[in-house]
């Protein structure tokens, strides 16, 4: 075995006093060789961000700061390096990349020049022309005309290439790349994660590559490290990790990913239709001015799609594609410009105002993010209790059933006099669940439920909703951006892009024979499509 | 959508909002009680009522009100703000007379505030919890708290009266042979006082909003990505932490330059400074509605094309503001 690069020996971060445990990161080992991809995953508060932070000497310091250990990195212990030769490793021999490419660049500052710095600090020659070259390594189109562009000018994946071309100026050994691709839509993921490993291998790299996603794992690793509290529970070769694992946290994290083998269902053909949207158009428009052009964009064209009765439709697409103007135009949040929305037979469209209140109640939203939708100020009873007294149940059977709701979604029925921040994310989001159903639903617009929580809480929550709505006989139209949670979850699926739903059918048709050319492409695009079907279907 | 289409744009925005200031102004002063030919009769001691409505048929007042604004605004369009009655002069005259007075003490306070007031912020800021800090937050408090007038009136009894360092009042020693040079220093050395007195206030705000938006930004994604590339610390805080922290406080100058312009009244008058600020308030004492809508309007003009200016400055130092757009 050649030399490591970089050799992590019993490294201990410590948290300040009064965190939840007194050690970010705890006696961990690891080495990392050149050309290998090694990648540290675990769930949010694994330590695995902090880890990678140490490695470039950019921890929060002093309040959270190394206690022990060694981190060898060219014959040197990084722990004992001054601030001034700190500052000759970053970017020279260390390079990094963040998990925001919205907001790791500077908004006010060229992206040319932000690259260009780079190579003036370490004082590199090449100046803009060297700048070029990388900028065409990252394969951006038009460089010529990136010289001039601001961040606020590029596209997520084009914001991700200039991290990576900032990052790899000065050809570092090592890269660590923090969530690079988190951000990002998955196709756009799959392109960053192609020019990474094509990197890597041309320049025999390092890469220390941190990530919560298993397929993504499965797409790029060598080696894996498992974190969970700050501890390395389980390390070895991809295959040995992802295909054998050892420890029971790993077995776990690994079973709570959704395959992308949807189960067979029966088909609900006979079931009565709950809702019938048809031609459901939505146009934004910014007003134009004196001199000003007037702004259009289509955010829902000719949009047709049915829900029966007990079935769950899931409506996937790439960010920006509509999936969520059509989830409000139908929970008529914002009202649509054409199209019929048929709830039980009666057009929706035609209501205004307090004549929609009757059906207010009959169609609920559960929203994405469940830290931001719950009001911080409003205790947890009464916000699951306000839409029934808002529909005249009287309060003390309202707070009642907000108890019973409580206990449907397997939390604590005393919760009720607690407020949102004293809950983790999936307990929220069963509050949020909770507070949809108050109402008792006939239909539920789930706008992207899952996608903020962890691997394992994510599971969880998807269980929860597949019970609920087995035993409440409900219809869900469910919107996602993760073809594996929509292949667990729906009976049929519609996929959306540029406005438009380009196909629809039954999951499991619609993941083994896609027809519509985008489809095949958002299928192709999962990181580590082919792990987890074959062998373990 | 050019810069230059937007400004154009913008102009013509100010040129619809100074004719509503203009017709507001007119219709607000002859709401008060007293007009110049009761104030003209009064001190002729002739205040019979057949020389008054003489007076009034003379300045035009005996016009029904609609043919006066009619009369004002068509001359306001044409550049003509009227005469002075009272001083017997044009009040354009009178004004512009003053004007270079009141941009010199108004800009000099600006440039001192700003410049002043970002670099207390930026030392505070990186020196955060150390004695420093504590230092200019606790003077920023006080200046902040304490009356315009008040200040004038310290900093003319220490820096003229006690120490003699300074000249109290006016904008130059008047009756002697200067060379152009010798002129130059003595305003200079009349400006400092009511120019500091001015900006003190603006120093304490901008000392404040800078210590704070350089900390929000200090923990940004992208310094910290700065920091990644091994950048030294002098070129982190000027071209990300500073560069970024600086946009609010641009926002900020932009709508207290009209605040400078009202704070300059005050300063005028403490230290007797012969600007417009001062002239309003003579005119007001003698109802001088021509001289006093005059000064109004110029004040209207300066505020609105502060406003632009910090606009125009805004879109260039912020690239994500795209004028026109």
């Amino acid at each position: 075995m050649t030399e490591p690069l970089l050799s992590v020996r019993g490294l201990t971060i410590d948290l300040p006093p009064g965190s939840d445990r007194p050690h970010a990161v705890e006696n961990i080992d690891f080495d990392l060789h050149a050309n290998e991809i090694l990648c540290l995953v675990g769930e949010s508060g694994s330590g695995k961000s902090l880890t990678a932070a140490a490695v470039m000497g950019l921890l929060p310091q002093p309040s959270v700061k190394p206690s022990a250990g060694e981190l060898t990195f060219e014959g040197r212990n990084l722990l004992s390096l001054s601030e001034g030769e700190w500052r000759q490793l970053r970017g020279r021999r260390l390079g990094m990349i963040f998990q925001e490419p919205m907001t790791a660049l500077n908004p006010v500052m060229r992206v040319s020049d932000q690259i260009l710095e780079v190579l003036q600090a370490h004082g590199e020659a090449g100046g803009m022309g060297r700048v070029m070259e990388l900028l065409n390594a990252v394969n951006l189109p038009d460089p010529e005309r990136l010289r001039a562009a601001y961040p606020h000018h590029l596209s997520g994946g084009q914001r991700q290439r200039v991290m990576i071309a900032m990052a790899l100026a000065l050809r570092p050994t090592i890269l660590i790349a923090d969530e690079p691709t988190t951000a990002l839509d998955v196709t756009t993921q799959a392109q960053i994660l192609a020019l990474i490993r094509q990197l890597q291998s041309e320049r025999q790299m390092g890469v220390l590559f941190i990530t919560h996603d298993f397929g993504v794992v499965a797409e790029i690793a060598d080696k894996v490290a498992v974190m969970q509290h700050g501890r390395i529970v389980e390390l070895g070769s991809k295959h040995q990790v992802l295909e054998a694992p050892r420890h029971e946290y790993t077995k776990r994290l690994i079973a709570a990913v959704p395959t992308l083998d949807p189960p067979d269902r029966r088909p609900l053909d006979r079931a009565p239709t709950v809702l019938s949207v048809k031609g459901l158009g939505k146009t934004y428009k910014t007003a134009g001015g004196l001199f000003r052009p007037k702004r259009i964009v289509d955010a829902a064209k000719n949009v047709t799609l049915s829900i029966r009765k007990g079935e769950t439709l899931g409506l996937v697409g790439e960010s920006g594609s509509g999936k969520t103007t059509v989830g409000r135009c139908i929970i008529r949040l914002i009202d649509s410009d054409k199209g019929r929305i048929d709830f039980h037979g009666v057009d929706l469209n035609a209501f205004k105002g307090s004549a929609l209140k009757p059906y207010r109640k009959r169609v609920q939203m559960i929203f994405q993010d469940p830290f931001a939708s719950l009001n911080p100020r409003h205790k947890v009873g009464d916000i699951i209790a306000a839409g029934p007294i808002a529909f005249g149940t009287p309060p003390a059977d309202a707070m009642k059933r907000a108890q019973d709701l409580l206990q449907l979604v397997d939390l604590d029925p005393v919760v009720v006099d607690r407020y949102p921040h004293e809950f983790s994310g999936g307990q929220r989001q069963r509050i949020g669940i909770a507070r949809a159903l108050a109402l008792q639903p006939e239909l539920l617009i789930a706008d992207e439920p899952v996608s903020a929580l962890d691997v394992s809480v994510q599971a969880q929550v998807l269980d929860l909703l597949a019970d609920i709505k087995r035993r409440l006989n409900l219809s869900m139209l469910f919107i996602t951006h993760d073809l594996r949670v929509a292949a667990q979850v729906c009976d049929r699926v519609a996929v959306m892009y540029q406005g438009e739903i380009v196909e629809q059918g039954s999951t499991a048709e619609l993941f083994r024979h896609p027809t519509h050319p985008y489809t095949r492409k958002l299928l192709d695009a999962i990181p580590g499509k082919h792990w987890r079907t074959r062998a373990h279907a | 959508m050019g810069r230059f289409d937007y400004v154009a744009r913008r102009l013509l925005k100010s040129v619809a909002i100074l004719l509503a200031i203009v017709v507001m102004n007119f219709l607000l002063i002859r709401m008060a009680p007293g007009d110049p030919a009761s104030v003209i009769a009064g001190e002729a001691g002739a205040a019979d009522a057949k020389y008054i409505a003489q007076l009034r048929e003379q300045f035009g007042l005996d016009q029904p009100l609609t043919t006066q604004l009619a009369l004002y605004v068509g001359g306001v369009v044409q550049f003509d703000l009227g005469f002075s009655y009272r001083n017997q002069r044009t009040v354009a005259s009178m004004v512009g007379e003053r004007l270079p007075a009141t941009l010199l003490l108004t800009v000099t306070a600006f440039v001192l505030a700003i410049g002043i007031g970002v670099g207390l912020g930026v030392l505070a800021a990186t020196r955060v919890g150390t004695w420093a800090d504590s230092l200019v937050t606790v003077a920023a408090l006080g200046f902040y708290a304490t009356p315009l007038f008040w200040v004038g009136l310290m900093a003319i009894l220490l820096f003229s009266v006690n120490l003699g360092w300074l000249p109290a009042f006016g904008m130059q020693t008047l009756g002697s042979q200067m060379t152009a040079g010798e002129r130059a220093v003595d305003v200079a050395r009349h400006l400092v006082l009511p120019a500091t007195t001015l900006a003190v206030f603006f120093v304490a705000i901008y000392a404040r909003l800078t210590r704070a938006s350089m900390l929000e930004v200090q923990d940004m994604d992208f310094v910290r990505t700065a920091r990644a590339k091994g950048l030294a610390p002098a070129r982190i805080l000027r071209a990300h932490t500073l560069r970024n922290a600086i946009l609010p406080v641009i926002t900020f100058a932009g709508i207290q330059a009209g605040q400078l312009v009202g704070g300059s009244i005050v300063v005028e008058t403490v230290f007797a400074w012969p600007g417009i600020g001062r002239l309003a308030f003579e005119a007001l004492l003698q109802r001088d509605y021509n001289l006093l809508l005059g000064v109004f309007f110029l004040t209207s003009v300066m505020v609105i094309a502060f406003n632009l200016i910090t606009d125009l400055v805004y879109s260039m130092v912020d690239p994500r503001i795209e004028v026109g757009a």
